[in-house]
């Protein structure tokens, strides 16, 4: 039957010319935006000190900054030595105790970046810092040793770090967090050290 | 026009299927997740390579730890949760590594990382196969995650499909929360000693 | 052959080349396991005999029984290894462990108990197996050291199993019978 062949032959020329034309518009707009979302990056927001950045994980709020010859301890170095203390709060959302925090706040400077990792203290009992638990706001003081030859700084520009959930990863398929940009800037004042800085 | 409809309904089948059969593959995690030995507070829970016996539950709103005549204040914004026990191993010289306490709503909280310094404390605790220790475990938390709390011990918290001891705290609760409590040294015996002011 | 016939052998085919597949790639894990592996066989010297083993010629020559507490005990290990080929020896890392009649492994303690001070100072002071150990040697003369263990009182059958992993595929024991 010739007549009712070549009906099924359109069909199925009608079939594979719409999944054709279908798919290969998936790709073309996916391919699209993702062009568009790196040529249009989203402008991370500045703000000022005591607004609350809610980076999906963390809650963080910076407070404020001040240099001191003194580390939140209150034991003086045996050299004399210039702190940069950050007061900050944090709030954990996710289901864990983490300590994800520590890598996700940085000075954003042109210098090159201030080498030890700062040391976060507890501001309620000036003991060091580990996770942070979720459920449970935390005051803390992040401390970064300022090198001797660089001059104090007068402002200060706080990168904050965002992670993003992901229940299956590429690799695995394992549950885990992943950073994920910059969430916001924070720019505040430094107010200099109180005390005089000679012994 | 039968045909067309049938054909519609299959393909909503298929990915009715599909969907269903991608939510209820199990991820990673969970494929790889420790295996769970239930037991409860005041018993001895055992794995194949070590047990372990939570004794007694303590809560309090501070911790005061005495060494060698100074004495550090440990304070927290929820409570402590003091828990004293012992852990033996069976089979190889180990250190319990990892310990947490599951909330009722399944939020998981990390061992308080401050107290590494007292002597028993579990995760500074090296265990010989034979020679049960007694052990501490101290956590930092909410007041409301107490309640219906889980502890759990493993030897690491990144051995997959190793036993974890899931300990139910029942009716153990303690019934007040102390101001505060004070872990000193002790002269023999256990390691330290626990007091509440 | 005809269409219908092709389709049945296909299928049957696949019962068999299906697990075959899953075993081919798993071959290495299969053979890794603990129910397959092939077990090596250990090196076993019995009280105190000489024994060549990674590079050189090694030798129990005294396990201690000192007391600790109530329910534990300190074994105080105490051998001994002429390097026969130095630059094999201080190619491995070397770990040695106690282990006792019902199989359980016992670590090294990395300091000296108070107990082995008092009565061995001289032991005490031996280096703990290892590259750092073997450095110091000169020229064939055999290098002392000891290792201290706990273990609960009635621990009986010991025997100190070395592995030299990067010089020895094998595994040293040394059985000890006496005391």
């Amino acid at each position: 039957m010739p007549v009712m062949r070549r009906s099924k032959i359109r069909r199925r020329l009608l079939v594979m010319l719409v999944t054709g034309i279908g798919g290969m518009a998936a790709a073309a707009i996916s391919f699209a935006s993702a062009v568009y979302d790196a040529a249009n990056p989203v402008a991370v927001p500045t703000i000022g000190k005591g607004q609350t950045v809610d980076t999906g994980r963390w809650r963080v709020t910076i407070n404020d900054a001040h240099m001191s010859s003194t580390p939140p301890t209150g034991t003086k170095p045996f050299e004399p030595k210039r702190f940069l203390l950050v007061d900050l709060e944090l709030d954990n959302r996710s289901m864990a105790s983490s300590n994800a925090f520590m890598n996700l706040i940085t000075i954003k400077d042109e210098g090159a970046p201030l080498q030890p990792k700062p040391t976060y203290y507890l501001a309620r009992d000036k003991w060091i810092a580990s996770a942070i638990n979720p459920n449970m706001p935390e005051k803390l003081i992040a401390v970064w040793e300022w090198p001797a030859d660089r001059p104090e700084p007068e402002t200060l520009s706080l990168s904050i770090g965002k992670q993003i959930y992901k229940p299956r990863d590429n690799l695995y398929g394992a549950p885990n967090w992943f950073g994920d940009g910059e969430a916001a800037v924070v720019a505040l004042a430094v107010a200099q050290a109180a005390e005089p800085t000679e012994q | 026009m039968i045909s067309a409809l049938r054909t519609l309904l299959l393909c909503a089948l298929a990915i009715a299927m599909l969907y269903a059969m991608r939510e209820s593959m199990p991820g990673y995690g969970d494929i790889t997740a420790p295996i769970a030995v239930r037991g409860a507070v005041g018993e001895r829970v055992e794995t194949q390579d070590f047990a372990f016996g939570a004794a007694s539950v303590h809560l309090a709103r501070a911790v005061k730890v005495e060494s060698f005549g100074r004495v550090k204040d440990y304070s927290t914004s929820g409570v402590w949760l003091i828990i004293e026990g012992a852990a033996v191993a069976k089979t190889e010289t180990m250190t319990l590594m990892s310990a947490e306490w599951q909330a009722g709503n399944g939020v998981r909280y990390a061992l308080s990382q401050r107290f590494s310094t007292v002597s028993g404390y579990l995760p500074t605790e090296r265990l010989e196969p034979g020679l049960p220790r007694p052990v501490l475990l101290a956590f930092e938390l909410p007041e409301t995650a107490v309640d219906k709390g889980t502890l759990l011990v493993a030897r690491s918290l990144v051995m997959p499909l190793a036993e974890e001891l899931s300990i139910a705290l029942g009716d153990r609760k303690p019934t007040e929360i102390k101001p505060s409590v004070t872990i000193s040294r002790s002269a023999g015996g256990a390691p330290w000693t626990l007091a509440a002011r | 052959m005809s269409e219908k016939r092709t389709f049945w052998t296909c299928l049957v085919a696949l019962i068999v080349v299906l697990p075959l597949a899953f075993v081919v790639r798993a071959w290495e894990s299969l053979r890794e396991s603990q129910w397959l592996a092939i077990h090596k066989v250990d090196i076993v010297a019995e009280d105190g005999a000489p024994q060549a083993f990674a590079g050189g010629q090694w030798k129990l020559l005294d396990m201690r029984r000192l007391p600790r507490s109530d329910d534990a005990r300190i074994i105080l290990a105490e051998f001994e290894a002429s390097p026969t080929d130095p630059a094999i020896l201080s190619q491995g890392a070397c770990r040695v462990r106690l282990v006792d009649g019902k199989g359980r492994r016992f670590e090294p303690v990395a300091l000296a108990e108070p107990a082995v001070r008092k009565m061995y100072p001289e032991v005490a002071d031996r280096p703990r197996c290892g590259a750092l150990a073997f450095t110091d040697a000169k020229g064939g003369a055999a290098v002392r050291m000891a290792e201290s263990f706990i273990v609960p009182a009635e621990a009986r059958d010991l025997s100190l199993r070395i592995e030299f992993p990067g010089a020895s595929e094998e595994t040293l024991v040394f059985r000890w019978t006496r005391s």
